[in-house]
């Protein structure tokens, strides 16, 4: 049996964790740079607000009170995160932490009576200990787990904890289970699956083998098997990542050459020591940009520009001269610019990087590694102290905006909650 | 997976090999007690997992699997800028270093510094911190800026001292279930479940009677008070 445990609106109950009095109010999450929303109350659910939603629509509503919005506070619910993820772990001998606000819980070979215990007391557990409150789904695999926890969510009646134990609570969830829903399909095959007559999960779950075996291959087998009750999906070993993102939006549209390559340089000097902090090297660097895409009254421009590098690398100095290559080659000072990012991918182990037999000069290398290392400790407070010309001073962050951020309530003693 | 990080580490320093003797950080997780102690010397390597295990200290059966997170450490979820988690670090010591030379008598005594952290706080996941503001609780030596530390996982009882969230503000107060009254203890100590007091130690504030405990919440109860006492 596995059981997935899913924080309810993860971020905005991490922001009612310290100001309970947000409890039954319309609140949103804005997304970084308060961009659009990423997470809302059930309450501004209710209110028609979708994922997604960019900013300046609902800005009235939060002026007149109707809503309440804030900034994301991502050091904030990581800590919480970690804290929900830690009783998890001490409750189960083995979990696997799926994302920020969901873990799988594996309790293969425990009685049922004794996996309802645990998934009661996590529930009341969590919501006492840290304050955020949970749903659970269990069910005899991974993706029946997730259609469980669904419904564990949406009808109150459950009390946070749903079981899809038997045959016949599976088909009837499955049946009342929009095939977009499920795990694994998401929006992007379900398009193609209700043109084929599949509305329900059970619809998909009914087809024959050899029908989805040809229809969808490898992934769409692997679901149907676990919708069927059978496991299809392992369990995810720890991975290193294939490639790597750091972008932002600026808080005001620029067409500023200095500005925008010194802001892809933070952005690239950020990669770089993400590589390092997972002993990975990178084979290429990609640099993008973008125009405001909710101005259509200016002229729009997304371009993306890839450096190969000749030897797969991790310092600073190389990934962001290879970013600046690549912006050099797309940046034209005609647009308006509201967001850049580099992508480094072509990931590979830093200690097995391939090296060419000619022409290459193994001491600079080394020197920069060197550099990088020094850097590193220099800069391990989380201050930038020691950067390159190219970046600006400050932390890559700063000048983001974030007009209605929380306070780090857990993390930083000069911001606790005070009581009177 | 700490064995692994330590011997990929190793290897690193190998590669370097002329200059390994910079690199403390590495020193640090050759020390025999990388995996033991709650696993805050292989902090400054790891991400997620170096909270779950911090948060675990209770179980020592922290499964395996949960010690590398395989969700992208993202900027603000990664929470691995070096040294940010590991509070309670301490300097690296030389417990099997020394290769020459008459070994330490002391070395069989070795334990580790007292941490204020595993003393203090008993439910890591649990614990918050809170700032006090004003003088409520002054004749229980409670001062305005001193340091609460809150555990929100204990069931509060009579008498305990309260983090409570009270008409849009937290509060610091003695939860109490009697009547504080002369009168109503002279008659008897009738404990009505509804009915919670919330006491402060300043005769100049009154006691408050919660009426609606729908808009009454006990959110922590607070277990050391910490106070500065240096002038500087």
């Amino acid at each position: 049996m596995y059981a997935l445990v899913d924080c309810n609106n993860f971020f905005v109950s991490c922001e009612r964790v310290f100001r309970p009095g947000l409890e039954g109010k319309a609140v949103v999450v804005l997304s970084n740079n308060d961009g659009c929303v990423v997470a809302r109350s059930n309450e501004s659910k209710a209110m028609g607000i979708k994922m997604g939603t960019p900013f300046y629509q609902i800005r009235d509503m939060v002026r007149s009170g109707v809503l309440i919005a804030c900034s994301s506070n991502y050091t904030l619910y990581g800590d919480l995160s970690s804290r929900v993820m830690s009783i998890l772990a001490d409750a189960v001998p083995k979990i696997e932490i799926y994302s920020v606000d969901e873990a799988f819980l594996c309790m293969s070979g425990m009685e049922m009576d004794r996996i309802a215990v645990i998934c009661r007391d996590l529930v009341s557990r969590v919501k006492k200990w840290v304050g955020i409150p949970v749903s659970i789904g269990v069910a005899p695999t991974k993706t029946l787990a997730k259609v469980a926890s669904h419904f564990a969510k949406r009808y109150p009646g459950y009390r946070g904890v749903c079981y899809v134990d038997t045959d016949e609570k599976r088909l009837k969830a499955l049946s009342l289970t929009p095939i977009s829903d499920v795990w694994g399909i998401g929006r992007k095959l379900s398009p193609r699956m209700e043109r084929q007559g599949i509305r329900t999960a059970l619809d998909f779950a009914e087809r024959p083998f050899d029908w989805v075996k040809r229809e969808y291959m490898l992934s769409g087998v692997r679901t149907w098997t676990e919708l069927n009750g059978r496991i299809g999906v392992g369990e995810e070993l720890p991975e290193k990542r294939k490639s790597i993102c750091t972008s932002r939006s600026f808080a005001e549209m620029t067409s500023d050459a200095a500005e925008i390559a010194s802001r892809v340089s933070d952005f690239a000097a950020k990669c770089a020591q993400k590589l390092r902090q997972e002993h990975s090297a990178a084979g290429k660097v990609s640099v993008f940009l973008y125009t405001n895409r909710f101005r259509d009254d200016l002229p729009q421009y997304s371009p993306c520009a890839s450096v190969v590098l000749p030897v797969a690398a991790n310092s600073a100095q190389e990934i962001v001269s290879a970013a600046r290559r690549g912006l050099d080659t797309i940046f034209r000072p005609e647009y308006m610019y509201k967001k850049a990012g580099v992508i480094v991918d072509d990931l590979v182990d830093s200690d097995s990087v391939q090296i060419p037999i000619f022409d290459y000069d193994m001491d600079l290398r080394r020197r920069q590694d060197r550099i990088s290392e020094v850097m590193d400790k220099v800069n391990s407070s989380g201050r930038n102290l020691v950067r390159l010309a190219a970046q600006r001073s400050g932390d890559y962050t700063d000048g983001i905006r974030c007009d209605y951020r929380s306070r780090r309530y857990s993390t930083a003693l000069d911001e606790i909650i005070e009581v009177k | 997976m700490t064995v692994f990080f330590n011997l990929a580490k190793i290897g690193i320093f190998f590669l370097l090999a002329d200059n390994c003797y910079i690199c403390l950080p590495g020193v640090r997780s050759w020390l025999p007690h990388g995996s033991g102690t709650g696993g805050k010397w292989d902090a400054p390597v790891q991400n997620r997992g170096v909270m779950s295990r911090k948060y675990g200290i209770e179980s020592p059966a922290v499964p395996a699997g949960t010690e590398e997170m395989p969700y992208a450490a993202s900027d603000g979820f990664g929470q691995s800028q070096t040294g940010s988690q590991d509070s309670a670090q301490l300097p690296p010591m030389a417990f099997d270093g020394i290769r020459a030379g008459f070994p330490s008598p002391a070395q069989d005594y070795m334990r580790p510094c007292i941490d204020l952290n595993r003393e203090l706080v008993r439910h890591p996941a649990a614990t918050f911190y809170g700032r006090v503001v004003g003088d409520s609780m002054i004749d229980a030596g409670v001062e305005e800026g001193d340091i609460l530390v809150i555990d929100k996982s204990i069931e509060a009882s009579e008498g305990d001292m309260c983090v409570c969230f009270v008409d849009g503000e937290f509060t610091l107060k003695y939860i109490s279930f009697r009547d504080p009254s002369p009168s109503a203890s002279a008659t008897s100590a009738v404990r009505t479940a509804s009915a919670v007091w919330l006491l402060p130690a300043n005769d100049s504030y009154p006691p408050i009677r919660i009426e609606n405990p729908d808009s009454f919440i006990v959110w922590g109860v607070v277990t050391y008070v910490i106070k500065k006492t240096y002038r500087r």
